[in-house]
């Protein structure tokens, strides 16, 4: 049970949460999506172009180090969060808010 | 009679008594005694049979490391496997024995003890092989003999809670080690759980006359601490599950049995050191007990687990225990299976220190001797006497010899001192083998776990033990490493020479540590034994992994009083108590509603009822509750565009009051949901989705603002779903029957027409109206505030009468809407059509810029062949409906397609969705998806019907996908 900071309710247990999967630029409506995949020190989702229709709807990166993905605080302030998180130790490196409103949180 | 009552018990109030009854028996005990502790004092020795060989079993420790003694409870609380040395004793209770009949000290199953030669480890690997077809016979008669205990016949119910709770540390354990942990962490300012599975703090200190005075310290911290605001004591609460993140689950015992789900920063664990028995032959007879619990009775309890006590092993645990035991007035010989000089190690590997009896080996004896022990240095227990009990024993020496005969009825086996890490093992916490000590150690802890005390190795001397499995005989004589479940050295040795190496598959093969007691007293030895015989360091053995809980729990704890209604609350409408009052049969439905399915008159069957409710419809008007449908608001100078995105569908040209179907896709193109969108004003918008879909589509439509949609701040999503409550008056009659009802609007077809919006006050409640149709006929969807809901359904009830009105449920729904080719999620919305397979193209606008869905849609539409498209069925055989979920299958070629036909070897083209019988049409109708289905109109095709255990066909007839009213003229009049 991960403990995750969420940058408007603070340290909230992983119950009240739903994990939206990794980062990707969706292919329809993508002008949100990349603006809100961008977290900082983690790579993004992957700019190449697949060569399929299925590795670009599905095809994810699962890596090892820092992945960038998206949570949903579905039983707090139903934010979407960007997280930036270590799979493997289950660190949680930086998390902030998917919508930049003005004077919304940083997280970090 | 063996046991008995001696003064002076520190646990116990022997100013009153306590009756209870055990396999008939009537016993005396005191408040403060344990049933363990109450029927060593009454003088029963044998309190159960053994799992396999049915040998008399009695009580061998004192806490959680007892691997016999389960009892079965009657009274006050009807529970099977109930652990005696840790359930205290209340007045009336009733036990039985376990695995014995007709009583422990007479059971009709002991002769099975003569045949252990057929029956080691792993027999059952080897036997029942044929006559295959037996094997039903031997299973109920295996079901039969093993197991221990009975279920209650009634359902018995542990009064339970759950708490979850955040703490910076959790310290498990109040022993010494975990009282100065407590004491640390509270000191440092930090919210602290500190759990215990005893009743009050002490641990091993309670049990041993040997530091009083550190007893008394502990009590005072332990009262320092409680008047501490940040220190949360929780007495008689085990922690049973350490899993990751800190986060540990306990289970309380009380009136009221709580289950904490304890989420910590810092876990430290002083779980203690439980001490280990010597493997000897003979070493399971009734009797035959550890060091630490003859002592803990003596001391905590005031009972005396026999007269003539024989002290077998070495150490503390050893020392204390005779002279404890002559303080007491038994008669003390003390066995010490170590010789300077000896062979003492069967793999004959490093010798072990102060071989030479320097004067530290020496002064543990002469302190026994001064007490008055009489003390066999160098000897070993050959053989034990006495099969209902300890009657007598052989010593034999380590170094060759006449063999010495004593006449015993209780052995104390102390073996050393192995920690105790279940909750270390559980959270992946790896361990070693330390030689000198003869015990496992924690080596690497699992980021925020920590070990203290004992249970981290401190105060375990370094004694040169012989390796306690180590001793003679142990192979040719019966001598038990697992009692609870009769794993004897033998069978050990039996695994390894069948080639198992691992502990792991050893543990498997022979069952070795997967009894109730998890291996507590058995692994270590196990592994040491296994370690002998393969000739490596015992390191590289390792121990088996241990896995959560640490102690059985029953499952209405872990439910914490979840059970019967609470598991899955249901939702119910503003209208459901008139539903059940006007006798409707409620279904479950999507999202956990309960929904009225059909009314059925008194005398009405389930067929009579559906007619009567869609005739209703069709020629008069019927009455439905929608409330559960997904309703949601959207609003904010973006909202316009976040709708655009998610339909379909195009939204920014509605005028205000105005509505369109909309549907959403997913990023594939496929249907995700489908229902209506109207725009209230400028910035405003209303959403209705499937009821079961509501939750999914709020944090879909969450997800695309958020993350998908730039500047997706200036819109808003409200779920409103239990807000209004939702009437649907639909039927021939349902203008005239609202316009009798509703002021301030003009109903007419000319002033409110199809797919639009109006506010207005029915029966004096404002609403609002949308005409939007789901069963195809005139239909008005009336939306109120949700409280008002039973106000106006009730008056719109009283003027219906003079129209026929009928209310109707959810079957009649289902019938309505498929004659009419409409969609229904989980039927023709399964997850893989597209809405090009469903016939909606028209409520695809390709042309739009950007909607989800849209590039996974143009290429289906593209590359897709055959793909499945939504037709009707009409059955050639006059029968009555399909099944739902049948398969298409082709008719052959040079067939007419009329007959029954064989299913098997055929490829399947399709399947059924939806199937009913039409009242409008007079015959069955169906809708499914057919590859190619548009293009095959009028040709015939098989569906598959159950015969039997096998599959049949009948004939059908594909037509276009409705069945009434095609231009849908009624529903927009």
């Amino acid at each position: 049970m991960m403990r995750i900071p969420c940058p408007w309710c603070g340290e909230r247990a992983e119950s009240e949460f739903t994990s939206g999967g990794e980062a990707f630029v969706p292919p329809d409506g993508a002008d949100g999506a990349s603006q809100a995949c961008l977290a900082g020190d983690a790579p993004g989702p992957r700019a190449f172009a697949p060569d399929t229709w299925a590795e670009r709807l599905y095809g994810r990166d699962n890596r090892y180090d820092a992945v960038t993905e998206w949570w949903w605080h579905a039983h707090g302030c139903r934010q979407w969060l960007v997280a930036e998180r270590d799979p493997v130790s289950h660190r949680w490196l930086r998390v902030r808010p998917a919508i930049e409103a003005p004077g919304s949180g940083d997280g970090s | 009679m063996s046991g008995w009552r001696i003064a002076g018990g520190t646990g116990i109030d022997a100013s009153r008594t306590v009756a209870f009854e055990f396999d008939g028996m009537r016993c005396a005990a005191h408040p403060g005694d344990t049933v363990a502790s109450a029927l060593l004092a009454s003088g029963v020795r044998i309190v159960g049979r053994s799992f396999k060989y049915h040998r008399p079993r009695g009580i061998v420790g004192i806490g959680w490391e007892e691997p016999n003694a389960l009892v079965q409870c009657l009274h006050p609380l009807a529970a099977p496997g109930v652990l005696a040395t840790t359930t205290p004793v209340v007045d009336g209770m009733r036990l039985r024995s376990v695995h014995a009949w007709p009583s422990a000290r007479h059971d009709l199953l002991a002769f099975l003890d003569a045949f252990h030669p057929l029956l080691p480890a792993g027999f059952y690997y080897k036997t029942f092989m044929a006559p295959q077809g037996a094997w039903p016979a031997y299973e109920k008669v295996i079901r039969r003999l093993a197991g221990l205990g009975r279920l209650p016949a009634t359902r018995v119910r542990y009064p339970g809670r759950r708490r979850n709770a955040w703490f910076d540390v959790v310290v498990v354990g109040a022993g010494g080690a975990g009282a100065a942990a407590a004491a640390r962490a509270a000191a440092a300012g930090s919210t602290v759980a500190w759990v215990d599975d005893g009743a009050e703090p002490g641990g091993r200190l309670l049990g041993s006359p040997h530091d009083p005075q550190a007893l008394a310290a502990l009590r005072e911290t332990a009262r320092r601490l409680d008047a501490m605001g940040t220190v949360t004591r929780l007495p008689a609460t085990h922690a049973v599950t350490l899993a990751d993140h800190g986060m540990v689950a306990c289970w309380q015992r009380g009136e009221i049995h709580t289950w904490w789900r304890i989420q910590a920063r810092e876990v430290v664990l002083a779980t203690g050191a439980i001490e280990r028995p010597l493997v000897f032959p003979g070493n399971d007879r009734p009797g035959v007990m550890l060091a630490s619990a003859v002592t803990g009775y003596l001391h905590r309890y005031g009972v005396a687990c026999g007269r003539r006590l024989l002290v077998f092993g070495r150490g503390h645990d050893a020392l204390d225990c005779a002279l404890r035991a002559r303080v007491a007035g038994l008669s003390v010989d003390w066995a010490d299976p170590t010789e300077p000089g000896g062979p003492v190690d069967m793999r004959d590997a490093n010798s072990l220190a102060d071989r030479d009896g320097s004067a530290d080996q020496r002064a543990p004896y002469e302190r026994a001797a001064q007490a008055g022990v009489t003390v066999h240095a160098g000897f070993t227990i050959a053989a034990v006497h006495g099969r209902a009990g300890v009657r007598g024993v052989d010593l034999a020496p380590l170094a060759g010899g006449a063999r010495r005969s004593l006449a015993v009825d209780v052995v104390a086996s102390a073996g050393g001192r192995t920690p105790s890490l279940q909750l270390f093992l559980q959270a992946g916490g790896r361990t070693g083998w330390d030689d000198a000590r003869r015990c496992v150690v924690p080596r690497e802890a699992p980021a925020g776990v920590s070990v203290v005390g004992a249970a981290a190795g401190d105060g375990i001397s370094a004694v040169p033990v012989p390796t306690p499995w180590a001793l003679p005989g142990i192979f040719t004589g019966r001598a038990f490493v697992d009692l609870a479940n009769d794993v004897t050295a033998a069978d050990i040795a039996l695994a390894v020479r069948e080639g198992y190496r691992s502990i792991e598959h050893v543990k498997r093969y022979t069952t070795l540590g997967m009894g109730v007691d998890q291996g507590r007293t058995a692994g270590v030895n196990g592994a040491g034994i296994v370690a002998g015989l393969l000739g490596v360091p015992q390191d590289q053995v390792g121990v088996t992994r241990a896995r959560p809980p640490a102690i059985p729990v029953p499952f209405d704890v872990v439910a914490g009083g979840e059970a019967g209604d609470l598991v899955r609350p249901v939702r119910r409408t503003a209208i459901t108590d008139w539903h059940l009052a006007h006798g409707a049969v409620m279904v479950e439905s999507g999202a956990n509603w309960r929904r009225p399915a059909y009314y059925p008159r008194p005398g009405e069957t389930f067929k009579q009822a559906l007619e009567r409710e869609c005739r209703a419809v069709r020629e008069r008007v019927g009455l439905y509750d929608s409330t559960p449908l997904g309703k949601f608001e959207v609003a904010g100078p973006a909202a316009e565009r976040l709708l655009e995105l998610a339909y379909a569908n195009r939204v920014a040209d509605l005028a205000p009051g105005r509505g369109r179907y909309g549907l959403m896709l997913r990023d594939d193109g496929r249907l995700l949901d489908d229902g209506v969108v109207f725009r209230l004003d400028a910035s405003r918008f209303w959403l209705t989705t499937t009821s079961g879909n509501a939750d999914l589509v709020h944090g879909w439509l969450e997800q695309l603002r958020q993350l998908r949609l730039a500047g997706g701040d200036e819109a808003l999503v409200t779920p409103v779903g239990a807000q209004w409550t939702t009437l649907v008056a639909c039927g021939p009659s349902a203008r005239s029957l609202l316009a009798g009802c509703t002021e301030g609007v003009d109903l007419s077809a000319q002033a409110f027409p199809f797919m639009a919006m109006r506010e207005a006050r029915v029966a004096g409640v404002q609403a609002r109206i949308f005409r939007v149709s789901f069963t195809g006929e005139l239909s008005f969807e009336v939306n109120l505030p949700a409280r008002q809901g039973v106000r106006v359904w009730e008056a719109l009830w009283a003027e219906g009468r003079r129209y026929g009105l009928e209310a109707i449920g959810s079957e009649a729904n289902h019938v309505l809407r498929v004659e009419k080719g409409f969609l229904s999620l989980g039927h023709e919305v399964d997850g893989i059509a597209n809405p090009l397979d469903l016939g909606l193209g028209w409520a695809v606008k390709l042309d739009k810029p950007a909607f989800v869905g849209r590039q996974g849609l143009m290429r289906a539409a593209q590359s897709d062949d055959g793909r499945p498209q939504l037709v009707g069925l009409v059955p050639r055989d006059g029968g009555g409906p399909f099944e739902e979920g049948a398969q298409l299958l082709r008719v052959p070629e040079g067939s007419d397609g009329s007959e029954a036909r064989p299913a098997v070897g055929r490829r399947s083209v399709g399947f059924v969705t939806a199937s009913v019988h039409s009242h409008v049409r007079g015959h069955a109708v169906a809708l499914a998806l057919l590859e190619d289905g548009r293009s095959r109109h009028g040709e015939s095709v098989d569906v598959t019907v159950q015969a039997g255990t096998g599959l049949s066909t009948r004939p059908a007839t594909v037509c276009a996908p409705f069945f009434h009213d095609p231009q849908g003229k009624v529903m927009r009049g």
